[in-house]
Formats: structure tokens, sequence, C-alpha cells
């Protein structure tokens, strides 16, 4: 068994999070912590932890929906890309949209990946178990405390 | 034979020649021959000659010719009686004696005791010497009034010629008639060639003789008129009828009276006035179509002062005056356009042209698109300014009308777009969720449903994911408006091929033929076109009968501006009268069991044929295969650039 590792999903659709919970639960052999914020201003406030030196736990992977209440996916992803501290972290965007406008916005925000989520279970499980069997197995992160 | 020649009616007078002949005796010794060029060089012997040529005797006719009294008042040198000019006459005599003649005939004129000048025709007859001298006689007739008269005569001749000339060369009609019967006794040139009659034929004859007699009676009535009234009259316009037609003249007829004051002539000049009437008559046609022509026009004159303004801009003007000054016709922002832009652009370029604002129907002003002039005349100097100027409000309302619409579709678009986007996202969001948890709930707990139970929870996962497939077609049918790219020519045939490689995994599925060559170029957004004939593509593949290899052949003819674009298959066809129906959005011929789809395929190539100003249709029967015929623009339409 390895170390758990910190995710942060972002996201308000309580359906989401329970089917993003499955389905980590079926993909990975891998431990994760799922840390579960439901809005951009929650998250924004994890990152920058309480006493603004940066969250208390260290995600190694943050997985962002976009259509989010208060400050937008976006607007979180750019918060993370113009951080210094926090610009290291792989931020994966998960949406339901297909939008070119939303997928070349978020990239051009430097998000690590853009992964739509499909309607069907058993493909979304598929996408999570890709994502996390690349990034927390498979790719080599920086260290938290570099 | 004294009393004859005292009493002769013509003058005598005797002279002694003796001393003239001894000197011309003396100049022949001397070695003189030639007595003519002698005389012409030394004139001044011939005066000495005349004052040793004594008169010895004259009679009564010639003391009368002389205007002397007596004849001793004649007696002595002829000198007393020579003027300058006499002396030609006497050199001839000389020379003449000189040459031995006896006789001597000539004009020549002299002066008389009072200073008066006669001009006479005289002979000199020497008598046989006498006692050693020699007389000679002299006759002379006094033609000073008959060369008089005869000057006289010329002079008038001269005169009359000189204004029959004048009368002649006038280039109106001029005649004369005679006050009584009103017959020609005169016409000019310029009414021979009017009437088409010669003077010769004229004369004694009157205007009955050459015009219908209700024209003589106007022409006669018209003539007595004046003479009975003594004064001139006018008249600006009389018809006349000529060989060469009708024709208008306008005459002035003037009385000529004699000095007691009765007519004795009527003088007539009338000038042709007919080429002058039509001239007029086309300018007022001209002008009658200036009044009614639903354009503004206006005349100024060279300063600026309205000269003109057609129905139309008076129609215009109904609450206040009209302005005097062409400046008053425009305005704009209360700047002096006119005076400082359009007028001084006129006269550089010829003419201005550009929206103007015209001032009128009270406090509203109307746009017009106008085209100021500026005239020239003979001498190039600027003469005349003039203004046409179209109404333009209506251009102006509906071009505000378009922007206006232009708007609206603008925030339709951006309307779309927002749908696209809530398509995209919001819409499926709820969609996942009722699909994910019925597949995990049959997944986890499928072992306490029964079939029946594990059967309805598979139609709504499957509907769920129809929902989502038919969100994505309208999303796709959405974008073809919003998403398109701008139009640059292309090939069809790398259109097409690009369409099959697309649907390679298809062609290898079915088996299926395509038939597609030297497809030529065409305008438009590439990538929809290759969209619009790779869902041709795919239908015609689609729907075969069971075990058929489709067969398919895309072939082009020119039609116009436009390629005809055809995609024949072998396929299952259908009956004609759905043959509008099937590019309805979600319209479907087949069941989704037999032949999958939303029915979004054929709604998105009409869009884009649309699009690109074309015309999509087909032509099939059932079980005969299908047509689908579509139109694309060859090339970019005139006058457009082509986007790079």
């Amino acid at each position: 068994m390895l170390a758990s590792s910190v995710v942060l999903l972002v996201e308000d659709n309580p359906g989401d999070v329970e089917l993003t919970r499955q389905g980590i639960l079926r993909a990975s052999n891998h431990s994760v912590d799922l840390h579960v914020v439901n809005d951009g201003a929650a998250a924004v406030e994890f990152l920058e932890g309480p006493d603004g030196n940066g969250p208390p736990m260290w995600p190694e992977l943050v997985l962002l929906d976009l259509n989010i209440p208060k400050l937008s996916g976006l607007e979180v992803l750019g918060h993370m890309k113009a951080s210094p501290t926090l610009r290291s972290i792989p931020v994966i965007v998960l949406s339901t949209s297909a939008s070119p406008a939303d997928i070349n916005q978020a990239y051009d925000l430097q998000a690590n990946a853009y992964v739509t989520k499909p309607v069907d279970f058993n493909s979304f499980v598929t996408v999570i178990n890709g994502i996390t069997s690349f990034w927390l197995e498979l790719a080599k992160r920086p260290s938290a405390a570099f | 034979m004294e009393a004859f020649f005292q009493n002769a009616p013509v003058s005598f007078w005797l002279e002694d020649c003796t001393e003239v002949l001894r000197r011309l005796d003396e100049l022949r010794q001397g070695g003189v021959t030639d007595f003519a060029a002698y005389f012409r060089e030394h004139p001044e012997t011939a005066v000495e000659l005349a004052s040793v040529t004594e008169v010895v005797a004259v009679n009564d006719a010639g003391l009368r010719l002389m205007e002397a009294e007596t004849v001793d008042q004649l007696r002595g040198g002829l000198d007393n009686v020579f003027l300058p000019e006499s002396f030609g006459a006497f050199t001839e005599e000389l020379v003449a004696l000189a040459g031995g003649a006896e006789t001597f005939v000539t004009e020549a004129v002299h002066g008389t005791l009072k200073g008066g000048r006669r001009f006479v025709r005289l002979s000199l007859t020497l008598l046989p010497e006498k006692e050693g001298r020699r007389f000679g006689v002299v006759c002379m007739e006094d033609l000073t009034q008959t060369r008089a008269l005869a000057a006289a005569n010329a002079e008038l001749e001269d005169a009359r010629r000189f204004l029959s000339a004048v009368i002649d060369n006038i280039p109106d009609m001029v005649f004369v008639k005679e006050a009584k019967e009103l017959r020609f006794v005169r016409f000019n040139r310029a009414g021979e060639a009017l009437i088409g009659v010669r003077t010769a034929d004229l004369q004694g004859k009157n205007d009955y003789d050459f015009f219908p007699a209700s024209e003589a009676d106007f022409f006669t009535s018209k003539d007595r008129e004046v003479l009975r009234s003594g004064k001139i009259l006018d008249i600006p316009k009389e018809p006349i009828d000529t060989p060469t037609g009708p024709r208008w003249l306008h005459t002035k007829k003037v009385p000529i009276l004699s000095e007691q004051g009765v007519p004795e002539y009527l003088l007539g000049i009338s000038e042709d006035i007919t080429e002058r009437l039509h001239a007029e008559e086309e300018r007022q046609r001209l002008f009658e179509i200036l009044e009614l022509t639903p354009a503004i026009v206006g005349l100024a004159r060279a300063d600026g002062s309205v000269e003109y303004v057609n129905g139309t801009a008076r129609s215009l003007h109904t609450d206040h005056e009209l302005p005097t000054s062409i400046a008053g016709y425009h305005f704009h922002d209360g700047a002096r356009l006119m005076q400082e832009v359009v007028l001084p652009h006129a006269v550089e370029h010829g003419a201005w042209r550009g929206e103007l604002v015209w001032r009128g129907l009270g406090a509203v002003s109307m746009p017009t698109v106008a085209v100021v002039q500026a005239h020239r005349g003979h001498d190039g100097e600027v003469s005349a300014f003039s203004v046409v100027a179209h109404d333009i409000r209506d251009l102006k309302a509906a071009e505000e009308e378009l922007e206006r619409k232009a708007e609206a579709l603008q925030r339709s678009n951006r309307d779309l777009q927002q749908f696209a986007y809530v398509a995209s996202h919001d819409l499926q969001e709820p969609l996942r969720m009722v699909a994910s948890f019925c597949q995990l709930l049959s997944e986890v707990y499928g072992d306490k449903l029964d079939d029946q139970g594990q059967e309805w929870l598979a139609f709504a996962v499957e509907g769920a994911q129809r929902m989502q497939v038919l969100i994505h077609d309208l999303l796709d049918f959405s974008r073809v408006g919003t998403r398109g790219r701008p139009f640059a020519p292309f090939s069809l045939q790398d259109c097409v091929e690009s369409a099959m490689r697309d649907l390679a995994s298809r062609v290898a599925e079915t088996g299926a033929i395509v038939q597609a060559s030297d497809l030529p170029a065409a305008y438009g957004d590439y990538a929809q076109v290759r969209q619009l004939l790779q869902n041709l593509l795919s239908n015609a593949m689609k729907f075969t009968g069971p075990e058929t290899a489709p067969r398919i052949q895309v072939e082009v003819e020119s039609a116009g501006a436009h390629w005809h674009v055809k995609v024949t298959d072998n396929g299952i066809g259908f009956d004609p009268k759905y043959a509008e129906k099937v590019f309805g959005l979600f319209k479907r011929l087949e069941s989704r069991v037999t032949y999958p789809g939303t029915g979004i395929g054929l709604a998105i190539c009409e869009r884009i044929v649309q699009r690109h100003t074309g015309r999509i249709w087909v032509d099939t029967s059932p079980g005969e295969g299908s047509t689908f015929h579509f139109t694309l623009p060859k090339r970019p339409p005139e006058g457009s650039e082509v986007a790079v």
C-alpha cells in the first residue's frame, strides 16, 4: 500500500462529488485522500491556507470544475498559475463543457489537462482511472517542500 | 463774218501764235527733237510760252465762258486764264504744234476771271500766214455742266447699288410693297431664299399670288392697318407657308409716307425665328421635365443667387420663403459647407457629388444625395451652378432599419452562442447525473432488482445518453451560423477526399465504392463544405439495403455563377413526398433501430448550403436510390476581395 495522496476536488455538484469519489474508489489502488471544496472562493481559501502560507495539506493534484459559484474555475486556475508557490500543482480541468472556447481558455491559463466528463458512468471511471494512474502513479510530481 | 463769230453760241477766240511758233523753231534748231520729254523736264518753258500766246479777239460766248466783261480784260497772255491743271492740255498742244500740226483738239480745264473753273472741249486751228504772223482760231464748247451731271449720275448709281447691296445682304427678309395695291416692288435675297421665288417673278404681284388665301388675308390686313395708322407694327410671331414647310416669322411693318404724309410704300422686315422657336420649345420641354422631376433641381447664377428651383424643391418649402442664395439650400452642423467646400470643389473639378442636407419642410431637414455642377459660359468663366438632389430619407430609414436588424441579429447570435454554451454544459450536467447514478444503481444494487427493474434502469440510461447526443447535434447545428469561417477559394476534389478519409472505416465496413474525380475549385467555407459532403456521403453509405455495397457518385455541373454538385447513391431511397421534410431538424424517415441517428445531418447540410447562398434538394424514389443536389458559388462575388 502506497502512501495516501491528497487530491483537491473543486466541485459544487454533490452528485459529481459522489461520482468522483466512487470513480476513485473503483479506479485506483492508490490511496487518495480526497478533499472537497464547493466553490471557487473556498478553493482559493484552502490553497492559501489559514495564515497565507499555503494549504495545511499539500494537494498533489487539483481536479477543477469550471462552472462553480463565487470564483469560476478559470479564475481559480488563473490565481493558482499566477502564484509562485501554487503554480507547480498539477491542475486537471474536469468539466461537462466540450466548448472549444473553454478548452482554449483553460490551456491559455496553463491547465495541465482538460478532460470532458463522460455521460456514461463506466467511461467516467475509465477517465478517473486514467487521471489518477498517470498523475499520481506514473508522473513525478514536484515535492511540497522545495 | 464778224457777226457770225460774235453771235456764235460757242466760244471763239483768236490768238496770235507767231511768237510761240518762233520759239518752238528755236528749240528745234537748238537740238530738241522729243518735245514731250522736253516739256516734262522744263515745265517753266510751257508757262513762258503761255504768257507769249496773245489773245487777240473773243466773241460774246467766250466772254461769258471766261466771266469777263470786255475783250480787253482777256487780252494779253494766256496765263491769266490758266490754272495749274490747264498746262497739261496746253503742253500737248505745244507738242502738236512743234510736230507741225495745223490743227489740234483736246479737252482742258481753265479758270475764269472770277475764279471759276471751266471744263471745255477745244479745237485750235492755225490760219495761213498773213503779214508774217500766224493766228490761231480757238473754238471751245463748255462741258462743265455735262460733266457735273454725269458725275452726279454716277454718284446716284453708286448710291443705288450700295443701297441694293445693303438690302440684299440683310439676313432678314426685306420687302417693299406699293401702298395702293400692295404689289411687291422690292424683295431681297433672304426673302427669295425664304419664299423660294425670284425677285423678277415677284415684281407686280401681291401676297395672293404666293400664299394661301387665309395667310394672304392676314398679311394684307396687317399691311392696311400699318398704312392707315402710319405707325410701325410689330408682329412677334406669324406663320408662313414656304416650299420647305411651315415657318415662323417675326415681322416689323413700316409705313413709308410721302412728304405730304400720304402712304407710298410699305416696308416689311421679317426675321425667320423658326429655329429659335424650336429651341425655345425644346427649352420649354426640358423645363417642364425639370419642373416635375421627383428630384430637387435648382439653378444659381455665378454669384450664388438663386435663379430657379423646380416644383419639387418649392413643394418642400411650404412654411417659409425660398432662400435667395444657393448657400441657403445647404447647411450642415452650421458649417458653410456649400460656400467653403461644395462650390469651390465644383469650380475646380466641374462637379461635386455627395450628401447634402436640404433645408425645407420647416424644422425638418432632408438628407439628399446631390450633384452640384459648375457651368461655364463661352468665355470659359463659371456662369452658373446647378444642384440636383435626390431625397434619400427612405434610403436612410432603410439603412437605419437594416442597422437595427443587424443589431438584433447580433443579439440573437449572442443569445444562440449563450444557448450553445448552456446546452453544452448546463443541460448535460443533470443528464450525466441521471445516467451515471442509474448505472451506479444497477451496478451496486442490481442484484436487489428483478429483470424488469434492470431493464427499466437500462431504458433510463439509454434515454439520457440519447438526449446528450441530441444536445450535441443541436450544438453543431447552431454552430453552422456562428462558427463559420470567412469564405475563400478551395478545391472541391480535396474537400471530397478529405471527407472520405474520415469515413475510411465506414467505407471498409460497407465495401462502398465512391467515384469523384476532376472536381473544380469553388468558393466558400472549406470546413463546412467538407462537413456537408461528409454528411451526404455518410448518409449514402448508411441508407443502403441489406447485402448491398453502396455505390456513390459525386459529379459537378456548371450552373451560371454556381457549381451544381450531385451526390448519387444506390441506396434505399424514399418517397419523394418527404423530399422537403428530410431537411427539417431531427426529421427521420427510418427507424432508429435499423438506421441509427438523430436526424440532424441534413438540417446541418441545408444550413451550410444556405450560408453559401446556394440551394439543396433531393431526387429520389423508394428502392431507386437518391441524388442529393446542392449549389455553391464558383468564385467570389464581383467587386469583393478574396479573404486571405
